[in-house]
């Protein structure tokens, strides 16, 4: 759809990203790149694989991977993807919070990273004007609990956003992992595991006072969401809270993670959807659907974007080209569990003598929601211009079937 | 003669008002209106409460499709119930009362005959709400107290009596929980539900056995009559069986 209109302009896209991407390669030797890293980063050194893949041996073998190079500079690291033994792309992340030119066709403006306060977490920020059009791009890179790697991120023109969610799984070091990204990242593993349980560790609302400050109140929400870390809140500090200008999309987060029994988070079925939407059940916490850069750049085919790893965003270099697996345009729902609703639901009916008929039979089954609270990644919502994977609601379980009783 | 009558009226609506807003002052307002083992008139209201059980029929083919399937039986369709009821005097041994009652059967099950692919039940959950709400008739079989001169009415100690009625029963069958489609075997999870209002009647019978002058402890049992067309997610079933035999105890107030 959009894609075909902008094939050029993804082509170029993508040809500017490879550009950036050798010239990555050839300038940074990874030799040097043994240099010291700053505390934060110690947690992300590592190559990870989406949440899908990492759960495919299949996928494991060959990738995609997304490997987290360090480089001389402390606080700047090194993105690589990796597919089938190969560097196909490479993008820097620099959390110094110095302002950098953003250097991609057509796009003036500046972009920026760095630490939160506590160290554990990177904001990213990029504004641009591409062909007149003024683009903000606010992001996320956190550790959850597990030690899985949320990216998050949120763009925003003309007067709406998209949220863009990726959870990612640390996927070791498997064999077709070049030799001169092993060699960087081998004598690490120690090191890292701690960094992540310490990038990891609870939050609190000083944290989230933060993030709402330096990031959009959509990814800030939908980095709770994706926590699941509950807070001990009361009625005054959520005034307090509010108070400190943290928006109501975030509270409503905090609020929902803290109270597990009444509530749950998830992206189920377009069906279910419904259904709750009747019921009254659901609160959307997302945004309009407007995706600045794939109205604009479209993407196009990409023979990548089904599969292969990271396709860094954060309008660094406005060039997510590589695609990634995740979600997108579609932000964490907190559902209002009913007395019984613990789970989605689909709606459907009794016939006389032939039991419960689904008023979709070919939907997903919602069911299966029930063996798989995770909440890594929900449904793409098509948008030809970044997600790589379609990930149907049931998505980390197997699909849940009846047989005859043994 | 007239204006007798209007202050008459007037008292039985006051103490209609007074029934309606105390329920829970009434034993002190009661001890206020009589003496020791007497009341200084013969109550023309009554308030009762209750519970027991409610023993459903459960005579239609939704409860033998349910029963067949799940792990259901008959019994699974009834409940504790409550109820509660206003009565007013029209005679020296009859009343016209207003009754309503509620029961609320809730059971899980699984399917009888199938497992999900991981040997797991699959599970749901019944649930079966019935609320009658009827006027009835109350005939005492022997009488419910005696009148001494005009400012004392001792109760009967054991007054036996029958009754009957009619209205309306609301009722709600609703499942909810894990469903398998027969056709592609597929597990969803869903609910359905059906409700309506449906015609009904009931005959009953009970005693009462006076603890004060103004409190007594009724025992009754009574059959309700219900039938109610199946609608909402439900298709092509017959008329759903709301019938069901109750028994409970309560108790009683006179004002």
């Amino acid at each position: 759809m959009t894609g075909s209109r902008n094939l050029p302009i993804a082509r170029a896209t993508r040809a500017i990203t490879f550009a950036g991407a050798l010239v990555a390669i050839a300038g940074v030797p990874l030799a040097a790149q043994q240099a010291a890293v700053t505390k934060g980063w110690q947690g992300w050194i590592g190559c990870w694989a989406t949440q899908s893949s990492a759960s495919s041996p299949i996928a494991l073998a060959g990738g995609p991977f997304v490997c987290v190079l360090p480089t001389s500079d402390a606080n700047v690291v090194d993105v690589a993807t990796v597919a089938e033994g190969k560097v196909i792309a490479r993008q820097r992340i620099d959390a110094s919070g110095k302002a950098l030119p953003i250097d991609a066709k057509e796009c003036t403006g500046t972009k920026l990273g760095h630490w939160s306060a506590d160290g554990r977490r990177v904001f990213l920020r990029a504004d641009a004007v591409c062909g007149g059009t003024s683009l903000t791009t606010t992001g996320i890179l956190a550790m959850t609990p597990n030690g899985e790697w949320l990216d998050i991120q949120s763009n925003a023109a003309g007067g709406g956003s998209s949220l863009r969610v990726i959870r990612y799984a640390d996927a070791g070091m498997p064999s077709s992992i070049p030799t001169e990204i092993a060699s960087v990242l081998n004598a690490r593993e120690v090191a890292v595991q701690g960094a992540r349980v310490a990038a990891g560790a609870p939050i609190g609302t000083s944290a989230v006072i933060e993030a709402t400050k330096l990031a959009d109140s959509s990814v800030v929400a939908a980095w709770l969401l994706e926590r699941q870390q509950p807070f001990r809140i009361d009625a005054s500090q959520l005034v307090s809270l509010a108070e400190s200008g943290v928006p109501a999309a975030v509270t409503d987060a905090m609020v929902a993670v803290s109270n597990p029994k009444v509530f749950a988070v998830a992206r189920p079925s377009p069906e279910a959807a419904r259904a709750d939407d009747i019921a009254g059940r659901r609160i959307y916490l997302t945004l309009d659907r407007y995706d600045p850069f794939a109205t604009r750049y479209g993407y196009g085919y990409d023979p990548y974007r089904s599969g292969y790893g990271y396709g860094y965003g954060y309008g660094y270099g406005l060039a997510p080209g590589y695609g990634y697996s995740g979600y997108y345009n579609s932000a964490p729902i907190i559902i209002v569990r009913g007395a019984a609703q613990t789970s989605s639901q689909t709606p459907g009916h009794m016939v006389k003598g032939r039991g419960f008929v689904p008023d979709q039979p070919t939907s997903p089954s919602p069911s299966s929601s029930r063996a798989s609270t995770s909440t890594s990644s929900g449904s793409s919502s098509g948008n030809t211009g970044s997600s790589s994977t379609s990930q149907p609601a049931s998505q980390g379980s197997t699909e849940r079937t009846a047989k005859p009783r043994p | 003669m007239r204006s007798i009558i209007r202050r008459t009226r007037s008292a039985r609506w006051s103490g209609l008002l007074a029934a309606a807003l105390a329920l829970a002052a009434a034993p002190p307002l009661a001890a206020q209106g009589g003496g020791d083992g007497y009341l200084f008139h013969q109550p023309s209201v009554r308030i009762g409460i209750r519970g027991g059980y409610a023993l459903a029929t459960a005579g239609s083919d939704i409860f033998d499709e349910a029963t067949q399937n799940f792990t259901l039986d008959k019994s699974a369709f009834s409940s504790f119930t409550a109820g509660a009821e206003l009565g007013f005097r029209v005679g020296a041994r009859t009343e016209l009362g207003a009754d309503v009652g509620v029961s609320n059967a809730v059971r899980g099950s699984e399917y009888r005959h199938f497992v999900d692919n991981n040997d797991q039940p699959i599970q749901q959950r019944t649930s079966f709400a019935r609320v009658p709400v009827t006027m009835n008739l109350r005939y005492y079989l022997s009488p419910p107290g005696r009148a001494i001169g005009k400012l004392a009415w001792i109760p009967s100690h054991f007054v036996p009596w029958v009754g009957g009625g009619a209205g309306v029963m609301w009722y709600r069958f609703r499942q909810e929980g894990d469903f398998f489609y027969t056709s592609n075997n597929r597990v969803y999870n869903s609910a359905v539900s059906s409700d309506g209002v449906s015609p009904a009647v009931q005959g009953m019978g009970g005693v009462d056995v006076s603890i004060t002058p103004a409190i007594s402890l009724t025992g009754d049992a009574r059959y309700l009559w219900a039938r109610a067309p199946m609608g909402g997610d439900f298709r092509g079933y017959q008329k759903i069986d709301l019938s069901g035999v109750s028994m409970t105890l309560g108790a009683t107030i006179r004002l």
